[in-house]
């Protein structure tokens, strides 16, 4: 850890060019967006390849999302809380600060992961219903969730140790810890469900023993006594003020997560209502959404790469390079989610071929994904937009902004739309509000450029 | 480092940012506030402006803390260091120790004794007031009503603190967190001034 950080990369910032900082501050934001969503992609594209098994198992793991989700939401309480404390008194040197917080964000990662686990565990056929589960798919759901639920310890302690291992100075490690994960996911899934033929609960298997092998290299590179902060006994203790702190920042990236949650359980919960065989239909949202996903993943990472830059630039009063920034990752964001459309739209039977061999299934998917991606194009737009308020500290703003299209909008459409036209009003909600929310951001965009330029502030 | 550094923390109200200057200026100490401190730390080549802004951020309500990312959620995920508060915070605290290190100094407010507290001649000082006098210093000097006066300063209370306990381990305001404590409204500005000078005289020998 050099001592003078702070003061380095503000100024390297503020003179290299913007197209070389935002490669380099993008690629390892895109890498850490994407991989938990590969995960789960693989997950389905292998179950959807076991021998007899149909679009029920889909539908099944669809509904595993939203816990999946909810599961994570605890996990970036934990571990984003911690990791923001973490880095604070990195910043100020404080290392006895330090590692106590690194010992009780293991601490809090064991006592929410095993909490969450246990109570999921105990109503999990309900939980499972709730979200939009049925008689036929509940069992592969149960089979891949009760593995996953399990292992759930193993999950948030990999998390949040990465993301104590990024705020600790080793972001480059906690990069090879996420890409050997996804490695070694894909070399086990089709093993324990090929080889070994133990079906979907291979596949969730998988996914936790490829943590757990991560797991134990992170534990192992940060109980090294060389490092200024490592793991040691006698930090594990927790403390009230720690917790406190950790679980209060937390709370926003918990609730960013919960959000999502909420909105794939009531779009499960309407195509179950609302179709005639709700189960494809649930199964296809599941495909079509996580291939839209990883596009929005992707944008998101390039976002947060962004940032750093947009940031320090627009405080160093360089508008040129802020507004350079804006639109060089606006053209690179809207290339990625083109990319997207033109998938979505032109060949979505190939794209659900992967996922599935049921034909029905196929139809519906490909069907949904033509309809999920009419807009997709300009959703980049979007997400870059909400970010860059944040990025120049209008944060109200960018706050107002993502919710208007995940939640604003997105959940009145929902609720409204399928009692007039039935099962198409869940689909159709999705292009609207994405839609009517990238119009509300084309707006405040414009109404801020006009602001700036009272101001007489000439980008 | 044979320098010494002062730093004040203080309610709103209690008249401690002017017993800090009276210090300063009878020790002969160069005296630093929020907006000094603001000019050192754009030397990061940021604007001053942005500082100005930084702390206000730690309180945007209710949804504010719901949804509002911190800055850091996008850091912690991408490892990247965004312009965020704590970034701000940081940039800040390397300006007040570079400070800190050279000559004898008072630093008021911005966590100071937190972020100095390995420096070898630091004495940390915290200054309040009665409730009643702190109105009237505020009616006084902002041209406030009383009821106006109440709520700066519960208001000013309530974010400095959350400042202060986000950035420090320390609790502000708490008697144990600092070298000296006390109530101004007893011996008024100009005395709480000399008793303070006389303690870093005897304790520094000075």
């Amino acid at each position: 850890m050099s001592n003078n950080t702070g003061r380095k990369v503000p100024t390297e910032l503020g003179t290299e060019k913007v197209g070389k900082l935002l490669m380099q501050y993008a690629i390892p934001a895109i890498i850490a967006q994407t991989a938990a969503s590969l995960y789960n992609m693989i997950d389905s594209i292998f179950i959807g390849h076991i021998p007899g098994v149909g679009a029920d198992a889909i539908s099944g793991l669809a509904t595993t999302f939203p816990f999946m989700n909810l599961s994570a939401a605890f996990g970036a309480m934990v571990g984003v809380g911690g990791a923001t404390q973490l880095s604070v008194r990195l910043g100020q040197r404080d290392y006895d600060s330090a590692k106590t917080i690194l010992g009780n964000l293991v601490t809090l990662n064991v006592i929410v992961g095993v909490l969450f686990a246990a109570v999921s565990l105990l109503f999990l056929d309900e939980v499972l219903f709730f979200f939009g589960a049925s008689e036929n798919t509940l069992p592969f759901a149960r089979d891949f969730m009760i593995v996953i639920l399990l292992g759930n310890v193993v999950t948030h302690l990999y998390f949040g140790i990465n993301a104590a291992l990024r705020s600790s100075g080793h972001p480059k490690q906690a990069m090879q810890a996420t890409i050997i994960t996804v490695i070694m996911n894909i070399i086990l899934a089709p093993i324990f469900i090929f080889v070994f033929g133990w079906g979907i609960k291979g596949a969730a298997l998988a996914t936790i023993l490829a943590q757990c092998i991560t797991l134990t290299w992170q534990i192992r590179l940060l109980s090294n006594p060389n490092e200024l902060l490592h793991l040691q006994p006698g930090i594990y203790r927790l403390r009230k003020s720690i917790v406190k702190s950790i679980l209060k920042i937390g709370m926003s990236p918990f609730f960013i997560n919960a959000a999502a949650c909420i909105v794939v359980i009531i779009i499960n919960k309407g195509l179950r209502s609302y179709s005639d065989n709700g189960d494809t239909s649930i199964a296809a949202y599941g495909i079509a959404n996580r291939m839209q996903f990883i596009f929005v993943m992707v944008v998101l990472g390039l976002t947060q790469g962004m940032q750093p830059i947009v940031g320090y630039n627009y405080g160093a009063k360089q508008f040129a390079r802020v507004k350079s920034t804006l639109m060089l990752t606006i053209y690179w964001a809207t290339l990625v989610t083109t990319i997207g459309f033109v998938i979505c739209e032109f060949m979505p039977e190939i794209v659900a071929h992967a996922f599935t061999t049921d034909p029905k299934l196929i139809e519906h998917s490909a069907w949904a994904m033509r309809v999920m991606s009419i807009f997709m194009p300009i959703i980049g737009f979007q997400l870059v937009t909400t970010n860059f308020f944040q990025s120049i500290g209008k944060v109200n703003k960018s706050i107002f902004l993502s919710l208007t299209r995940q939640v604003l909008l997105l959940i009145p459409l929902l609720v409204i739309l399928p009692m007039f036209i039935g099962e198409n009003g869940v689909w159709y909600s999705m292009p609207i509000s994405d839609s009517i929310a990238a119009l509300l951001t084309v707006i405040m965009l414009v109404i801020q450029f006009r602001e700036w330029k009272r101001e007489g502030i000439e980008a | 480092m044979d320098n010494i550094v002062i730093s004040i923390g203080r309610e709103l109200g209690s008249g401690g940012k002017e017993i800090a200057e009276m210090v300063a200026s009878r020790l002969g100490f160069k005296f630093y506030d929020k907006k000094l401190l603001e000019v050192a730390a754009s030397e990061s080549g940021l604007d001053t402006t942005v500082f100005q802004n930084a702390d206000e951020r730690e309180t945007s309500g209710f949804i504010g803390s719901m949804f509002s990312i911190h800055g850091s959620f996008a850091n912690v995920l991408s490892g990247s260091s965004c312009m965020d508060s704590d970034q701000l915070f940081k940039i800040q605290s390397e300006a007040i120790r570079t400070i800190a290190e050279k000559e004898n100094c008072i630093i008021v407010g911005r966590c100071a004794e937190y972020v100095l507290r390995d420096h070898p001649r630091m004495a940390s000082i915290f200054i309040t007031a009665h409730h009643k006098e702190r109105i009237r210093y505020i009616m006084e000097n902002e041209g406030k009503s009383h009821s106006e006066a109440e709520e700066t300063i519960e208001k000013g209370d309530k974010r400095r603190r959350q400042y202060h306990d986000y950035y420090a381990t320390t609790r502000w305001g708490e008697a144990r967190c600092y070298d000296l404590c006390i109530n101004a409204s007893h011996m008024g500005l100009e005395g709480t001034t000399e008793f303070i000078c006389n303690y870093i005289r005897q304790r520094f020998l000075l």
